[in-house]
């Protein structure tokens, strides 16, 4: 059986006694309130919206009508968490914090919770909020008095003992959330989900003409266990049209097909590998190739320079700075350090992870194309590439920790088993890649150090971690031993097929194919996030094929960061520039960044919003994000001829990467029309010195540590050593 | 018990000590719901926040038009929401005998509240915000 509660809007008297006994029944203290002031409420509401320490709260609306004495009649609405049956935020949780009880509850485990908020966001009424005054903050909601459900009724009530019977209704009396329970005019009915439907239909059905003939809740969002009937449509009084499909329908797919995907990848790029070797062995055969091939043999050398120099000092001081923010993060708590509100349960942070991400994609990109592929010409940048990658995703993740609410938590990713949430994809995802580019990097120390016991241990050891890693990945995203057992044989086979046979320097394949399958995994997750935010996102950015164009923009912006990088090496450290390859990397930017774009624009065109897009307050950003980030860089980067002239090369790429960086501030930010907590009032954010500190400070990390990096280890290629 | 304490459940329902004005009378003071008045009686005065509603309508009293405005009562000096108190305004007489209040409705003059009586008003009153920020 489950329960659901039905609200009769035309019987509440807006007393308030609900919203007392709540806050008594739950244990909340009181909230500092002020005048209601909004346009959108009515006087009587009080305080504005939930918080915190606000489950519930009766919202005043005085609606229009001509025949009530003062020209409008008041009517007030119980507002709370909704219980959905298909509830977003449950789908969104990694970690099962959130459940969805058979009895109709949505329940909130705090001891499980990570914080990261991305309920918060889910959620299509603006049900949960979250404790920013606290140093560890839970989110907070409505239970449905999931504690009362199961009263049981004492053996004996002022010294006489009760029998069954009196036990029973003592019970019935009982066993209903607190604001039931309270209400003195009838407005609140508790009981079994179909009962209420009938009671609700008998209402519109009595030939009154009082109520309108639609049971919010019966069907919106997929059902939810808390029923509505009014007198005026349900707009007029402040519950949202969120359509009838349920939410986490539109991600269910994308992230079901996650293990597939991962096994299918092995297959393809195992292919690609051992066909692309076949036409390097045909090619070697012959005179001229095997000259060709030599021509590419690459050496290594640490950077010459000196380090502290007034851009390295400058660096060190951002970093400093960044440090400072991270400490002020844990001493002043997520509310006192950031400015995020329940509105903004994200912020600038998951902006940054955002768009870091995908910039750093040239690290798997780079991995795929030199070694999957058999680009060696490009071989020369693929340490830096990783080098970047494994930095910055490192970064992402101390930047996630700040951003977590309840980050000593994190260990419950590991624990868990969440059905469908992108975030527990990406959060595994990115937490195995990093070992990947760990993993990737780690022969540059060796070679640094001499330490061949080392490497001839990673040669055997660096693929048995491939395939541990994806076949723990599969495992953890279908909890299905047969695809788990599919994974282990086909990376285990390509481990097998692509050992090492004695080589001095074995291609890392395995790796690179895990990079590229991981990164492909979680790049498109990344847009999976919001697939479950049809309602907030402008409809220019929201997609069923989120993660596609997800996936397929980072290649683009990560191929356009790798040039900007190598410019920048050439340019900071007075190195020559290598034409041939930029202009190399310049073309598969080229390319990938026409395939985004045509996806792009083809979604937009098959929904019937590319004519809509360009219209409307949102048109320059999104016209900004389509010309000067696609077209404008895709003439740049479109002839040979332009690509090797170096001035263009690198405001096409710079024109690419910006274009997707604005991208996902459009997406993460500027196209997000975020309601605020229930009954919507929404708040500004301006990102507070802290958020700001930690994400410059670790971008001056980044870049700080990669110059540290190439001055210590064998990074970048020796100079002048280039071929010509 | 809490659940019917007069004070708990009115702080449920009103927003603060404000005063109810109807919409003539607002638009005949210039104010609009939020803004500061002064409100002064024979005995005492307050500044309180005007809610400019329909809801206030005036009386038809033997012919004419009497403009009438309201509070609620029992506003704090302590606690999360403070506020001024219309016992400054109202009359202090009870019965003598039950010691129940006089009725409390009495004669007022409301205007506009000066910068420095806000600033007064947000001084003794002004909220302690909970949290953050």
């Amino acid at each position: 059986m489950s329960y659901a509660k039905l609200i009769d809007t035309t019987k509440c008297i807006g007393c308030k006694a609900c919203q007392v006994s709540c806050k008594e029944w739950n244990g909340l203290p009181g909230v500092q309130t002020e005048l209601q002031q909004s346009p959108s409420f009515g006087t009587f509401q009080n305080p504005t919206t939930l918080d915190a320490y606000t489950y519930m709260l009766i919202t005043h609306h005085e609606v229009e009508d001509p025949k009530a004495p003062a020209g409008f009649r008041d009517i007030y609405t119980k507002r709370q968490c909704m219980h959905c049956d298909e509830p977003a935020c449950v789908s969104a949780c990694p970690v099962t914090a959130l459940k969805k009880s058979d009895e109709g509850p949505v329940v909130y485990h705090p001891d499980i919770c990570i914080g990261c908020r991305y309920c918060m966001w889910a959620c299509p009424f603006g049900a949960i909020s979250a404790e920013w005054d606290k140093l560890a903050p839970e989110i907070s909601k409505c239970t449905l008095c999931v504690d009362r459900l199961h009263s049981v009724a004492p053996l004996e009530l002022n010294g006489k003992p009760l029998t069954l019977f009196e036990q029973k209704r003592h019970v019935d009396q009982v066993a209903m959330p607190a604001c039931v329970k309270s209400c003195p005019a009838d407005a609140l009915d508790f009981g079994d989900r179909e009962e209420m439907l009938k009671k609700a239909r008998g209402r519109i059905g009595d030939g009154t003409g009082k109520y309108v003939n639609h049971i919010y809740g019966e069907k919106e969002a997929g059902g939810t266990a808390t029923l509505y009937l009014s007198s005026v449509p349900f707009e007029q009084i402040g519950l949202p049209a969120v359509g009838t499909e349920s939410y986490p329908g539109r991600s269910v797919a994308a992230l079901h097909a996650v293990p597939r995907a991962v096994i299918a990848l092995g297959v393809l790029l195992g292919g690609i590998y051992r066909l692309s070797l076949r036409k390097l062995a045909v090619a070697a055969a012959e005179p001229a190739g095997a000259a060709h091939a030599a021509e590419h043999h690459v050496e290594f050398a640490p950077v010459q320079r000196k380090l502290w120099t007034p851009a390295s000092a400058m660096l060190a001081i951002l970093m400093a700075f960044g440090a400072f923010s991270f400490i002020a993060r844990f001493v002043l708590g997520l509310g006192g350090s950031t400015r995020l509100s329940d509105t903004y349960a994200w912020g600038l942070w998951i902006l940054f992870d955002l768009v870091w991400i995908a910039v750093a994609a040239g690290a798997f990109a780079t991995a795929g194309i030199i070694y999957v592929f058999r680009r060696q010409d490009l071989y020369s940048v693929g340490r830096s590439a990783v080098l970047m990658g494994l930095l910055s995703y490192s970064f992402v993740t101390v930047t996630l920790l700040a951003d977590l609410g309840l980050p000593w938590h994190f260990w419950q990713l590991g624990t868990q088993a969440p059905e469908h949430s992108a975030m527990f994809e990406v959060s595994w995802c990115v937490g195995l890649y990093v070992t990947i580019l760990a993993f990737e990097f780690m022969p540059v120390a060796f070679e640094r150090w001499g330490m061949h016991k080392a490497m001839e241990r990673w040669k055997t050891g660096a693929p048995l971690w491939v395939v541990t890693a994806v076949t723990l990945f599969v495992w953890l995203m279908s909890r299905d031993l047969v695809l788990t057992g599919l994974a282990f044989v086909v990376f285990g086979f390509l481990a097998w097929a692509f050992r090492p046979k004695g080589e001095e320097h074995p291609v890392p394949i395995m790796l690179a194919i895990a990079a590229v399958t991981l990164s492909t995994m979680h790049q498109s997750s990344l847009g999976s996030l919001f697939l479950l935010m049809p309602d907030k996102l402008g409809a220019a950015w929201w997609s069923p094929i989120m993660p596609v164009w997800f996936f397929l923009s980072s290649i683009a912006a990560g191929i356009a960061l790798v040039i900007l990088v190598e410019m920048w090496i050439a340019r900071g450290w007075g190195r020559k520039l290598n034409m041939d390859q930029l202009a190399s990397l310049g073309r598969i930017g080229f390319w990938s960044l026409l395939v985004f774009e045509a996806v792009r624009i083809g979604d937009m065109a098959v929904r019937g919003q590319l004519g809509a897009a360009f219209q409307g307050p949102r048109a320059t950003l999104f016209a900004a994000e389509i010309l000067l980030g696609g077209l404008l860089p895709l003439i740049l980067l479109s002839v040979d001829g332009l690509r090797r002239n170096p001035k263009v090369l690198f405001w096409g790429a710079l024109l690419a990467c910006g274009g997707v960086i604005l991208d996902r501030a459009n997406v993460v930010i500027f196209a997000m029309d975020l309601k605020g907590p229930m009954p919507f009032a929404p708040e500004p954010y301006r990102p507070s010195v802290y958020e700001w500190g930690l994400s410059i400070g670790l971008i001056a990390a980044t870049i700080f540590l990669f110059g540290l990096a190439a001055r210590i280890m064998p990074v970048l290629p020796k100079e002048g050593a280039h071929r010509s | 018990m809490l659940l019917h304490h007069p004070k708990l459940r009115l702080r449920a329902q009103a927003s603060g000590d404000d005063l109810w004005v109807g919409s003539k009378l607002g638009e005949k003071l210039g104010i609009k719901t939020g803004d500061w008045t002064r409100v002064t009686s024979a005995r005492g005065e307050v500044v309180v926040k005007a809610v400019v509603t329909r809801r206030m309508q005036s009386l038809r009293i033997t012919g004419q038009d009497v403009t009438i405005v309201w509070m609620p009562y029992n506003w704090g000096f302590k606690g999360l929401s403070r506020g001024a108190s219309v016992n400054v305004l109202t009359i202090d007489a009870a019965d003598p005998g039950a010691g129940t209040q006089e009725t409390k409705a009495c004669l007022v003059q409301v205007e506009r509240a000066s910068d420095a009586a806000i600033q007064e008003a947000v001084a003794s009153f002004g909220p302690p915000r909970r949290g953050r920020r």
